[in-house]
């Protein structure tokens, strides 16, 4: 068990190797995950209030050919 | 024998005389079980379901339908359940889901039925659409066309490489990471990866429903065009779906692109591609300049972060979704999955808060940032030449999971950014396989992108050029 793993990713890596996933499979992916979630650590938590979704609907020009009234066959 | 035609082609032959539909059908039908399973890129075919949508097409309705008759086939994600009849199977190119039928039909398949095109099977996909080689030990691994050595790329691998062989004029693929655009640059063709919230993903197998898109393989960006102005449009049962974001995706075609500006993104993107794909790059770049467009060079704060945090978001909401199937059936599963997956599998609730105001904040002030200089960005697709099939395998080869990791170092960028790109065959590589740029434009700007690749297209003839040994029917 990789020595820099805290107690929540442990469990996480004892039941993958329970269900029979390699143990260096699991090693390697624990380095890789570290290695990301550090990243987004250094960038902390924006004070950034909207979310991607209000975003893109700002740009929307709603100039052209919409139609809303078009459902699939579900 | 391919057939090679354009969407209008086969639109206009299948007009003129009706009982041709059929026949146009039972070839694609024959063509996907023939040369497209030799490809290893077909999972299914219908030719029942198909030909009776081929003879239910109410010609007097459907003639001016730009895509009735026409044949198509898509990605295995697109779920279908076809009217008193059983739902098609929808495994997700997994061992994992074997015998899994569609729980609906995808928004988009609905959309291409209303205007007639014809739906003949399901195209391989990587498992779970996680993994940009093409590598798929359960569903196959495509052979791509134009050198049966190379990979496709993925994940829509099969949609390439039968858009590619000439059996079909277009196909839908995803796109999360770069699976439209690495395997349409990968065979030679236009992939467009549209803008966050243009087309539905209602009815596709998930992956990662921050970060999915869905987008057209073809020939021609005037196909492409005809595929987009089809698929696109609000739907209600995707949390991303943006109304009013839809606009006429043809109009603007062949028109001139003097006064626009473009600009080449040189580092990160440059400075992360071979030399010779980067060289190409900048004569694609300077030829735009002939063309009256103007021209600039742009760095981009905080570009480097979007990839491995794309990687972050796609493998933490993959492991969201196939958590439990990855820890019951890993030893069905490719080994390119299982690491994906296992490295999403530790980000907490907070982290993914954090990811997504991190990616918010990142965006708006991105999107400011190169869309008040220029209005749109030229990249490299590829950042190195094709690799073949067995120097790519991750399952085979461990060392080859570098080499994984940097294949969607130019694409993965605009999937965070949820930005509209296309990508444009303008030559080949060293190795004679087919050599792309990618085109990114401000949010729905899919008219002015498309605009600008048929410049491109028009100007580098790539439509000219097939895969090896492959002729034209007519």
């Amino acid at each position: 068990m990789s020595s820099q793993a805290g107690d929540t990713d442990k469990q996480i890596m004892a039941e993958a190797e329970d269900a029979g996933i390699s143990r260096q499979l699991i090693l390697q992916t624990h380095e890789d995950s570290l290695e990301l979630r550090e990243m987004l650590a250094r960038y902390g938590t924006p004070e950034i209030r909207v979310t991607l979704h209000q975003i893109y609907q700002h740009h929307v020009k709603g100039d052209e050919t919409e139609d809303n009234s078009e459902r699939s066959s579900r | 024998m391919s057939l090679f035609h354009s969407i209008d082609e086969i639109h206009h032959n299948v007009r003129e005389s009706r009982r041709s539909c059929l026949h146009y059908t039972q070839t694609v039908i024959d063509e996907l079980d023939g040369y497209g399973r030799e490809l290893q890129a077909v999972r299914f075919t219908d030719a029942e379901f198909a030909m009776e949508q081929a003879d239910a097409i109410d010609w007097e309705q459907a003639s001016a339908a730009p895509l009735a008759g026409v044949p198509l086939a898509h990605k295995e994600l697109f779920e279908r359940i076809p009217q008193g009849r059983e739902a098609w199977l929808s495994e997700g190119g997994s061992a994992s889901c074997e015998g899994r039928r569609s729980q609906k039909t995808a928004f988009v398949l609905g959309q291409l039925d209303r205007r007639g095109a014809i739906d003949c099977g399901r195209l391989v996909s990587v498992e779970y659409a996680l993994g940009v080689t093409g590598h798929n030990d359960y569903a196959g691994t495509p052979h791509n066309p134009w050198q049966p050595d190379y990979i496709c790329g993925g994940s829509s691998s099969g949609s390439a490489a039968c858009v590619a062989a000439g059996i079909i004029p277009a196909a839908l693929g995803s796109d999360t990471g770069g699976s439209v655009r690495l395997p349409a640059a990968a065979c030679g063709l236009v992939g467009l990866k549209p803008s966050y919230g243009l087309v539905s993903r209602s009815g596709v197998f998930e992956l990662s429903s921050s970060l999915d898109t869905v987008g057209p393989l073809s020939r021609s960006v005037r196909d492409c065009a005809l595929m987009l102005d089809a698929i696109s449009g609000y739907d209600g049962d995707d949390h991303a779906s943006i109304s009013g974001a839809k606009r006429s995706y043809l109009d603007r075609l062949g028109q001139p692109v003097s006064g626009l500006k473009l600009a080449l993104a040189t580092e990160y993107f440059l400075t992360g591609a071979d030399s010779d794909i980067a060289d190409r790059v900048v004569s694609c770049f300077e030829a735009a300049e002939g063309w009256g467009m103007r021209l600039s060079e742009i760095a981009i704060p905080d570009i480097e972060a979007t990839n491995p945090l794309n990687i972050l978001m796609i493998s933490s909401e993959a492991a969201d979704v196939h958590k439990d199937r990855m820890l019951n059936a890993h030893d069905v599963m490719n080994e390119q999955t299982i690491l994906r997956i296992l490295t999403g599998i530790y980000t907490s609730a907070e982290d993914r808060h954090r990811l997504a105001h991190i990616r918010a904040d990142i965006t708006a002030r991105t999107i400011d940032m190169i869309f008040s200089q220029t209005d749109f960005l030229i990249t490299p697709v590829w950042p190195f030449a094709l690799p073949k099939r067995t120097e790519s395998d991750v399952g085979a080869s461990p060392q080859a999971a570098p080499l994984m990791k940097r294949i969607g170092h130019n694409t993965r960028p605009f999937n965070f950014l949820g930005l509209p790109c296309i990508v444009v065959p303008v030559g080949f590589d060293r190795n004679g396989l087919p050599l792309s740029i990618q085109l990114v434009g401000k949010p729905y700007s899919e008219p002015e992108l498309l605009q600008l690749a048929w410049q491109f297209e028009a100007h580098f003839r790539f439509w000219d050029h097939r895969p090896r040994g492959q002729t034209s029917e007519g």
